[in-house]
């Protein structure tokens, strides 16, 4: 008997129809998911003419329909060949709520800062590489494999986007080699989850295809442990890029595929050849990366130094919701100067995180030994809210310990002790309050 | 006063009538002179000063010979008792590998995550006397994830466990690259362990491994390390697929060794209940360590364990207040720096009794014990030298003390100290063909690398199998290579060490909203545990069952006190679909092959607790379970049944009695769990199966649909031969039919020598099975009936 019947007999298959049945329901369900894909899309370019629901699939035309539906082309090198789609966006093109061109208004040092890679201030925004990948898995591992492989960079102020699709598993090499030479001739790498995603599973499929000379490695900024940093929790539900444009980059997608539905999409593409199927998958994946220059122009407008600031636009219109954050990334970033200007200019506006980029000013100034300023701060911090236990405390150290006035110290304290709402800060308060009255005592 | 010596004691237990009644075998095993060679010329200055500064003067011949065969490319199964200096065997060829090659990488896998520390850190030990840039890690689910990246680029000896290869390392070998592209050994002790399905999956484990090391292009050599068992190069080849060379006769110097075997005595003649085997156990330890003689008590239950425990604490509280650790439990569940503190008391003699369950039994270090009690046999001879080497290791002398409790294995072992004594009987197995099992592997190999046209993985039709995946959507087929596509992550269905991955929960709702899990039931046991209105007991508290929800996989329980448990009652018929192999004796025919095998929990009887008396039956309504395995059976003629002075009934009975008998035997020659094994007694054609019934054992036509109309079920047995069959239970099977049926006549003869001498007046849970259910000529009959079987 045939391993297959003995794995149907042991599976309990074996009642059920076989093989020609089987095969002819699922090509029939695979038409129906297909039709279903059509409908969906709105403005569908002309199909191709296997498309009808009763075309046979799989024509040997396949690629030809792929590239009339797509615009692409094939290109060959000295590892095979595979499929591309080859697009420019001009300088004034819209995506979201602004232009390409003023994507290229990036101050390269501050690009530099975000992706914690001094490097890039040399280069020039033309240089960098922005990339974004479509998957047959979320998993990772060796069996996941990048059947898209979206890249785009600026070309003046223009904007290029070069799809590199695998048509099938034996074009891998020849795309890789080829995004091999594209990284030889780019400078940085721009992406929105690289780091743990997208170069892990590139850089392995260079492995499994025993490329051994050359890996994926650029300085690199991964727009989402920014955004994350920047905008998680106070500004954002979540940090997914469709969140992001839709928030901050004013861009609603229409009719996007979900990212669920890609896997299977491509699966169902090597089972038919049928390049409806893709339209979408590609279509999303142009908007990915050119979010990313979008997203990268955004983030760096976001940070620049004190007196640069873009006019503002509608994207920025929240921006001082975000001074904390920014703050915080600059001052990690060893900008000192720049994230005090940054609060400095902030001071004046009245948000509702207003009390947070004080604190966090005064808490830099006290660092920077300018007293000055931190006293004043903390004052003016008191005068507008007397219940504020921060700056008490602040004051009340800075009278202790630098004026020693251990009387207006302890006046302090005992002016925000009933306004502690945790124990613990309650406590602390306490200790400081009797040790404070105990050098008074010790005193008179 | 002196306290009495090891030595005394046991003048004193063999002037005791009353201990020697109970004694069925004492056996001194003189000490032996140790057999040495020279460190081999090859061996790094550096690596022998560190050894020679640890006492370690020259080799074992066991050693070098082992050292000779893997310095000159060769793979190797070690086969040596316990403490015999196996961890040297492939520590030292390794770190000498690593110091003329520094690139060189070595895998060592472990069965257990708590062994793999063990000699994780006895590899740090000679590495740090070395003081060479040596990395040795563990690589495990505790490791942490920040420190992963540096085991994957820096190890050079990683310490794993076949799981972890299967899940983590495997199917991202492509951050493994540096490991793979160097590895030149890989050490997998305990060998052994892997056996039955677990064995059958490591064998695709390995398979995979291959695999990607030819893609990195190394071939690595492997040093294996197992207990003594009957074929441990037959199952190395098998495991492994390779050739490989058995060094087994050992040249570690031993002590003298005194091993009694004790039956407790038999308390209830009538029932065959003998005397709990705690009671001596507690005894005997009590007695030894009061004696200050440092003694480790294993139990085969980790409740076992703290009721010992427990009984050994309340006897020498007081007695030594300031050490809390002066006797303690020992087992899986006891958190890390417990069981660390532990080992370190037992190897300063600081705790002088430990009551362990088998977690003790491998290889971890606890120092040289005197004295070594079993609370019931281990289960297989292998283990049970693995315990017994707990004690005694290398000079003075030492006891080992196995005591039986009442099943047909303790009993068939201590009755037959011959057969203890003599060379192993106990066979590992597996089936890695098993084409459930290799399917699976096939996955998470296509995952792994794609397949090429004319690759080899197993036994089987390579292609065809493949073609069957692509069929299924999850491979697809480009020119020569077949293609993982599918999202998921192949390596995750399916776990090496379980039979079904899926379970029960079981939920306690005795609280109208806190309903909290107490437990989990495998799939399988689920059927026959957690049946609407089953008695399902947790340390020792009774739940019924309310509902069981098969769907949702869930079971939903209430606390009751009540005076029962229960008992499920299954019906299992088995048909022949295709036998392998036939031979005849005379007039029995024993056969293997593949089966078809239904079963179904039909109702369950309440039993009630101490007394054993049936309260009544009820009813349960499960679905069929339908199964194709493996299974040996073997079919006696009626006509040659009919010549046997009993009644047809009485004939029934007693061929249930030797179902019951070669069940238990079968999985002691295949070192197999009682549950691995199922059988079942009916006819070839699947056409009627005996089944216990309300009113005793009844012969029913088979529940199959076209076996409608059929003759009444009572005249089957007058019409149809008796088949046994005795089959794998795990679909696809395990390989262990082949084995049965090879070892038939050795099986009915081992049955003999039981039943023959089982002290009980009419079958007993230690022979044919308890007499309440098996009847009360089962004994005589089964025994006759055996008789017939085994005559030439």
């Amino acid at each position: 008997m045939t391993v297959i019947n003995r794995l149907r007999r042991l599976t309990g298959e074996g009642s059920l129809p076989v093989q020609p049945e089987g095969r002819t329901e699922k090509i029939g369900e695979l038409r129906r998911r297909i039709d279903a894909v059509m409908s969906r899309r709105p403005s569908a370019p002309p199909c191709a003419p296997s498309s009808g629901p009763n075309a046979p699939m799989g024509l040997p035309n396949a690629a030809m329909a792929l590239a009339a539906l797509t615009d692409g082309e094939v290109i060959e090198n000295e590892a095979g060949r595979f499929f591309a789609v080859r697009r420019t966006f001009s300088a004034s093109c819209c995506h979201g709520n602004r232009r390409i061109g003023d994507f290229t208004q990036i101050d390269m040092p501050i690009l530099g800062s975000l992706a914690n890679a001094p490097s890039l201030a040399g280069f020039s925004l033309q240089d960098g590489l922005f990339l974004d990948t479509e998957t047959t898995g979320l998993s990772g591992g060796s069996g996941t494999l990048a059947f898209m492989i979206g890249t785009g960079w600026f070309e003046g102020s223009a904007f290029t986007t070069l799809q590199i699709f695998l048509r099938d598993f034996g074009e891998e090499r020849a795309a890789l080699f080829f995004l091999r030479d594209l990284f030889a001739q780019k400078r940085f790498l721009v992406t929105f989850n690289g780091k743990t995603f997208d170069m892990n599973l590139l850089n392995t499929r260079l492995v499994m295809n025993r490329i051994r000379n050359g890996s994926f490695d650029l300085p690199h900024l991964d727009l989402l442990h920014i955004s994350r940093r920047l905008f998680a929790g106070h500004r954002l539900p979540n940090c997914r890029l469709v969140t992001i444009e839709e928030n901050l980059l004013g861009l609603v997608r229409e009719a996007d595929i979900p990212g669920s539905e890609i896997p299977g999409r491509y699966f169902d593409w090597l089972r038919t050849k049928n390049g409806n199927l893709l339209v979408d998958i590609f279509e999303h994946n142009r908007l990915d990366v050119i979010s990313l220059a979008a997203l990268a122009s955004h983030l760096a407008g976001r940070l620049l130094p004190a007196g640069r600031f873009l006019p503002e636009g509608p994207a920025a219109s929240g921006a001082p919701d975000d001074l904390p954050e920014v703050a915080g990334l600059l001052l990690d970033r060893g900008r000192t100067a720049d994230a005090i200007a940054l609060l400095e200019k902030g001071l004046a506006a009245s948000s509702a995180r207003a009390k947070e980029s004080r604190r966090m000013l005064s808490l830099v100034y006290k660092r920077s030994g300018n007293w000055e300023k931190a006293v004043a701060l903390w004052t003016r911090m008191l005068r507008d809210d007397p219940a504020n236990v921060f700056a008490a405390v602040e004051l009340a150290k800075w009278f202790e310990h630098h004026r020693r006035d251990h009387d207006r110290a302890s006046a302090l304290i005992v002016q925000v002790l009933p306004c502690c709402d945790l124990p613990q800060e309650a406590d602390a308060l306490g200790h400081r309050l009797k040790r404070l009255q105990a050098r008074l005592a010790r005193k008179s | 006063m002196t306290k009495p010596t090891l030595k005394n004691w046991l003048t004193k237990w063999q002037e005791d009538r009353r201990f020697m009644e109970n004694v069925r075998a004492i056996k001194k095993i003189p000490a032996t002179a140790g057999e040495f060679e020279p460190y081999p010329r090859w061996v790094h200055p550096r690596l022998r000063a560190v050894l020679e500064e640890k006492g370690i003067r020259q080799l074992y011949s066991h050693q070098a010979r082992a050292m000779d065969s893997i310095r000159a490319g060769r793979s190797v199964v070690l086969v040596t008792p316990t403490a015999s200096g196996k961890t040297l065997c492939y520590n030292l060829p390794v770190m000498q590998s690593i110091l003329e090659e520094p690139e060189t990488r070595a895998l060592y896998l472990f069965p257990t995550k708590a062994l793999a520390q063990d000699q994780m850190h006895e590899a740090q030990r000679l590495i740090s006397a070395l003081q060479a840039d040596i990395k040795t890690f563990t690589y495990d689910g505790d490791t942490p994830a920040d420190a992963r990246q540096a085991i994957r680029k820096q190890g050079h000896v990683v310490v794993s466990n076949p799981d972890m290869l299967h899940t983590a390392i495997l199917p991202h070998h492509t951050k493994w690259q540096k490991l793979f592209c160097n590895l030149k050994y890989v050490v997998i002790d305990e060998l052994h362990v892997y056996r039955g399905i677990f064995g059958s999956h490591f064998t695709n484990v390995i398979r995979r491994l291959s695999r990607i090391c030819r893609f990195y292009g190394s071939d690595p050599l492997y040093i294996c390390c197992s207990a003594t068992v009957a074929n441990p190069r037959e199952h190395a080849e098998r495991l492994l697929e390779r050739t490989v060379e058995l060094v087994s006769a050992s040249g570690a110097p031993t002590a003298e060794r005194t091993f009694i075997l004790y039956n407790p005595p038999v308390v209830n003649r009538e029932l065959g209940i003998r005397q709990s085997a705690l009671t001596p156990a507690r005894n005997f330890a009590s007695a030894l360590i009061d004696s200050g003689i440092q003694t480790i008590i294993f139990t085969t239950s980790r409740l076992n364990v703290e009721v010992l425990t427990k009984y050994l604490k309340d006897r020498f509280q007081g007695r030594s207040p300031v050490d809390s650790h002066f006797v303690t439990g020992y087992r899986g569940g006891y958190l890390p720096n417990l069981r660390r503190d532990i080992e370190k008391g037992l190897r300063d003699r600081e705790v002088m009794g430990v009551v362990s369950t088998s977690a003790l039994e491998l290889g971890i270090d606890i120092g040289d014990l005197e004295a070594c009690i079993m609370v019931g046999y281990p289960g297989s001879i292998a283990s049970t030298w693995q315990q017994a080497g707990r004690a005694g290791r290398r000079k003075g002398s030492s006891l080992s003390l196995l005591i039986a409790r009442s099943t047909p294995l303790d009993q068939f072992i201590v009755e037959n100290p011959d057969y203890f004594f003599s060379r192993p009987p106990e066979h590992c197995r597996c089936n890695p063909d098993n084409l459930l099992i290799l399917l699976h592997h096939l996955k998470s190999a296509a995952f792994e690398l794609p397949f090429e046209r004319g690759e080899r993985f197993g036994a089987e039709n390579l292609e065809e199998l493949l073609s069957y995946l692509e069929e299924k959507g999850v491979l697809h087929r480009m020119d020569d290579r077949w293609h993982w596509t599918a999202e998921s992550y192949p390596a995750d269905e399916v776990s090496l060490r379980s039979i079904n991955p899926e379970n029960v929960v079981v939920i306690d709702t005795t609280e109208a909203g806190h309903a909290r899990v107490i437990a989990e039931v495998d799939w399988d046991s689920a059927f026959t545990t957690v049946h609407q209105d089953a008695i399902y007991m947790v340390e020792s508290q009774q739940y019924q069952v309310e509902k069981l929800d098969l769907e949702g996989k869930k079971a939903y329980v209430r606390k009751v006190n009540v005076d029962h448990y229960t008992d499920a009652m299954t019906y299992t018929h088995v048909r022949v679909i295709d036998d392998f192999e036939t031979k005849r004796k005379r007039r029995i025919i024993i056969e293997h092959g593949e089966v078809q095998v239904v079963r179904k929990v039909v109702g369950f009887k309440k039993i009630k607790f101490y007394t054993s008396e049936n309260l009544g039956y009820g009813d349960v309504s499960l679905p069929e379970r339908d199964m194709h395995t493996t299974s040996y059976w073997f079919t006696i003629q009626k006509d040659l049944l009919s010549t046997l002075p009993y009644h047809q009934a009485d004939i029934l009975d007693g061929l249930a009695g030797v179902g019951y008998t070669l069940h238990h035997l079968a999985a002691m020659m295949l070192m197999a769990d009682l549950h691995d094994l199922d059988h079942c007694l009916g006819d070839k054609s699947g056409e009627w199966y005996v089944q216990p019934g309300n009113a005793g054992r009844s012969i029913t036509a088979s529940p199959l649909p076209d076996s409608a109309d059929r003759p009444p079920a009572d005249r089957m047995i007058d019409a149809y031969d008796p088949t046994l069959f005795l089959f794998d239970a795990y679909p696809g099977g395990i390989g262990f039919s082949n084995l049965l049926y090879e070892k038939h006549d050795e099986l009915v003869a081992a049955a003999v020598r039981l039943i023959a001498a089982c002290p009980c007046s009419h079958g007993c849970p230690s022979c044919v099975g308890p007499n309440l259910e098996v009847g009360p000529a089962a004994k005589d009959v089964a025994l006759a009936i055996l008789n017939m079987l085994g005559k030439p």
